[in-house]
């Protein structure tokens, strides 16, 4: 520690934003390294501002570090100048808490929130000394882990990773803490841990101990345990009460400003809506709810112990939370008082939301955003996303009397069964919205008006009823963003669209297997990192990579897969049944919705959790 | 609405925490101790609180000057309980007063440093080489952009009161010197010095008098 301090007083100075490498902030928690049996670093594999502002590392981080035998601190990927600063001057990637270096923790624990940010984890091993492959480390290395979204196929970096953790992290981290323990004071080999707790805690998958065979034509012929006891499935881990789990009262609060820098309420987990895109809305199954009590309480208490002058809700589809008139107005009490504000993501526009936005005082009278999603109503209903033309149109006209002059519109292209058709529908739809604001008459209505339409290329992710569909090529997809951008021709509609390289690359994680680790490895070597920043990005390392291992991108990406095919993620029970999805997908190709979870259940398989919005 | 200065301590643990930073750092502190923080009026209320001298990043200080504003009257030795309880780890509130007018920190002329340098030194010393110097030429930051400058005229005060420890006093406000730059011109002038790792303290803002700018308020 001493010695990396010293190194950092002559390396800091020379950095950009320099406390996003100090620790030392308000909340932090320091303990004594002697009197710890499990030191977890919790690494997030991408710059401070962004890991800072992610509620997964604020939860597990305060409550993990209310044991005594366990000191959690946090590790982000350094931003380049500070990668050469460290490499020159030989400081190994270190915890922010103590500085002591990743070498001498108990675990390092990445956590999984996108794709992209795989060839970071790399990078952050490399920084910290340690070898990639768990085959190749010591019994002197730590434990390295991850869990998170993209831990339900994490096979692209199976190869690195000693164990992961599926599902939410505050039950199973515990057990898994408890059982390190009990290993480290009897003794004994890593993988006599990694085999107990593959056998004994529900949600541990451990690669090593599964073979993967393959068939002729490269797709997964079967993925096995190789050793007894071993489970065939791993079954997610869920939080049954949303009011009983533990949610911190305090956060680190950064000195420097960080994306998300506020209060965070989590409201709820999982969605009712089923969106067959939306891998969000599948693993996270079944909903809960935290009651609005507890959660303006949550509210109060944060607010005294950050000072944060902002506090915000999360969730995946807020206006769903079904006591939310009653929470808003809590808030929105409670925030006078406090003299803080409150911001409110996207809410489905109707007359009780407005009145609520209307007393919130950081929603100014620019920016409403809707997602449609698609530019027709037959690919919506492809998409099961449960909102018509009307619903958007009444929604603007809503916005628009009441003097907003600012709307967003989220779009996806590249979608399956999608014509040139629903492409320029994206525009007709944009057009209609502009409409609605020249008929518009009210006295409050805005002098001039932009409409933003934005879209983004569909990645097909595993676990949704799209997991069987081929991505578009790079060239369809630059196609259709043409076709789109001719079809608007007016000022008022500004259109932004994504590099789809970016999602290319995507597309080929989120279905990959194992094979694909020495794609990353080979691509680390070439100097790729922070892949989902657009200043790093480098497709034609990426592409060379792929080439290297004898791998075929589009093999992964844009192949139509067929329903019997196995998949590298079969292993993983998230509830939600494989035949659920293919029922789901059939149904998407005739254009059929499906009932959101309060209307009616649809039998996804959920249910066998035994709560949330399946019991209620 | 009342008016205070308070003269505080930013210490080498949180060095790097920018100026702007600084703000947020008082802001949230005065809320977690449920002081009544004044904010100015219109559609994007701000903090109001004013500093005296901003510090470099990387400078650690032990007499930082801010006035703040409140909506409502508090005893400043209230005030300075309260916020110290709540203040991160690594500032502290050494000193508080209540102000009647304006504040006096356009007065600002100049600034001390304690300077602690590892490094490699000249035999006779830093103190003896930099009395020889007629002239430090660095290239400075200034209003017209960078320009080579002569920083001598700005050290007001050079005395090494043991090897690789120095306490200077530079000039502070609208002519200004910051203490890393009179490293860097030493650096270019005394070839057998190179400061490998340099820890610098500001201990104290001063008048055109030469007295302490929280004491002559």
């Amino acid at each position: 520690m001493e010695e990396i301090s010293k190194k950092l007083d002559s390396v800091l100075p020379l950095v950009q934003k320099p406390s996003r490498y100090t620790g030392g902030e308000l909340n932090s928690i320091v303990k004594r390294a002697a009197d710890i049996t499990s030191r977890f670093a919790f690494c997030f594999p991408d710059v401070y501002e962004v890991g800072m502002s992610h509620l997964g590392l604020k939860i597990l981080y305060h409550q993990l570090n209310r044991r005594k035998d366990t000191w959690v601190e946090r590790v982000f990927t350094p931003w380049d100048d500070m990668e050469t600063q460290m490499r020159e001057k030989g400081i190994p990637l270190y915890g922010l808490e103590s500085r002591d270096s990743l070498k001498e923790f108990d675990f390092v624990g990445f956590t999984l929130q996108y794709e992209l940010s795989y060839s970071n984890i790399l990078n952050m091993l490399e920084l910290a000394d340690i070898p990639f492959y768990s085959s190749d480390r010591s019994e002197e290395d730590p434990l390295v882990c991850a869990g998170g979204p993209c831990a339900y196929n994490a096979e692209p970096i199976a190869d690195f990773i000693d164990f992961f953790l599926i599902g939410e992290g505050e039950e199973i981290w515990e057990e898994v803490l408890d059982a390190y323990a009990v290993h480290k004071k009897s003794g004994g080999r890593k993988k006599d841990f990694l085999y107990k707790i593959a056998r004994e805690i529900e949600g541990i998958y451990v690669p090593s101990f599964y073979d993967v065979s393959y068939n002729k034509d490269g797709t997964v012929e079967a993925v096995k345990p190789n050793r007894e006891g071993i489970p065939e499935k791993i079954r997610k881990r869920i939080i049954h009460d949303m009011d009983k789990v533990y949610y911190p009262d305090a956060f680190v609060v950064p000195f420097m400003d960080i994306v998300h820098n506020r209060v965070m309420l989590e409201i709820f987990r999982g969605c009712i809506r089923g969106c067959r895109f939306c891998q969000a809305g599948m693993i996270y199954r079944p909903v809960r709810e935290r009651s609005a009590e507890n959660l303006c309480e949550l509210a109060e208490k944060l607010i005294n112990s950050t000072g944060y002058e902002e506090m915000s809700l999360s969730s995946l589809s807020t206006s769903d939370y079904r006591d939310f008139k009653k929470l808003a107005d809590g808030l929105i009490d409670m925030a006078e008082k406090k003299k803080v504000s409150l911001s409110l993501p996207s809410l489905r526009i109707d007359n009780m939301s407005l009145d609520i936005l209307k007393r919130v005082q950081t929603v100014r009278k620019s920016g409403l955003t809707f997602a449609p999603e698609a530019g027709t109503q037959r690919l919506r209903d492809v998409l099961n996303k449960g909102v018509t033309e009307e619903d958007i149109l009444r929604s603007a006209k809503l916005v628009f009397e009441e003097g907003w002059s600012n709307v967003k519109l989220y779009f996806m292209m590249g979608l399956p069964t999608e014509t040139d058709d629903d492409i320029i529908g994206i525009a007709r739809t944009g057009y209609k919205v502009l409409d609605c604001f020249k008929k518009c008459e009210s006295p409050k209505k805005a002098n001039r008006i932009n409409v933003t339409v934005s879209v983004s290329s569909f990645v097909p992710k595993p676990f949704t009823p799209f997991q069987w569909e081929p991505q578009n090529s790079m060239e369809e997809l630059k196609r259709k963003q043409q076709l789109l951008k001719d079809s608007i021709r007016t000022r008022a509609i500004t259109y932004n669209y994504h590099m789809s390289q970016v999602s290319c690359l995507e597309g080929v994680f989120a279905r990959g297997d194992r094979r694909l680790s020495k794609v990353i490895e080979i691509a680390h070597k070439k100097g790729c990192k922070f892949d989902g920043w657009d200043e790093f990005f480098k497709y034609d390392k990426w592409l060379e990579a792929f080439d290297e291992a004898g791998l075929v991108p589009e093999f992964y990406s844009q192949r139509k897969r067929e329903f019997d095919e196995v998949f590298p993620w079969d292993m993983m029970d998230i509830g939600v049944t494989k035949k659920f999805l293919e029922n789901e997908c059939k149904k998407a190709y005739r254009a059929e919705v499906t009932p959101n979870c309060r209307q009616k259940c649809s039998g996804c398989g959920a249910a066998s959790f035994g709560g949330g919005v399946c019991y209620e | 609405m009342s008016k205070y200065i308070l003269k505080f301590e930013k210490d080498d643990s949180v060095k790097f925490v920018s100026h702007l930073d600084l703000i947020r750092v008082f802001d949230r502190a005065m809320r977690r101790a449920e002081l009544p923080m004044g904010y100015s009026a219109g559609f994007n209320p701000h903090p109001l609180m004013t500093f005296a001298h901003p510090l470099g990043v990387g400078v650690a200080s032990c007499a930082e000057l801010v006035e703040i504003t409140t909506s409502e009257h508090v005893e400043p030795h209230i005030f300075k309980e309260r916020l110290n309880k709540k203040m991160p780890q690594g500032f502290i509130v050494r000193d508080i007063m209540e102000i009647d007018g304006k504040n006096n920190f356009a007065s600002l002329k100049s600034a001390d440093y304690a300077i602690k340098i590892e490094g490699e030194f000249p035999k006779e010393g830093l103190e003896a080489f930099f009395k020889m110097l007629t002239e430090i030429k660095v290239n400075k930051k200034t209003k017209r952009g960078i320009t080579e400058t002569d920083i001598k005229p700005f050290v007001l005060e050079f005395k090494e009161i043991d090897k690789g420890m120095l306490n200077v006093r530079l000039k502070a406000g609208a002519e200004n010197l910051k203490p890393e730059l009179l490293i860097e011109g030493l650096e270019k002038y005394i070839p057998s010095f190179k400061a490998e790792r340099v820890l610098i303290l500001r201990t104290q803002l001063l008048d055109e008098n030469g007295e302490a700018l929280f004491r002559t308020v």
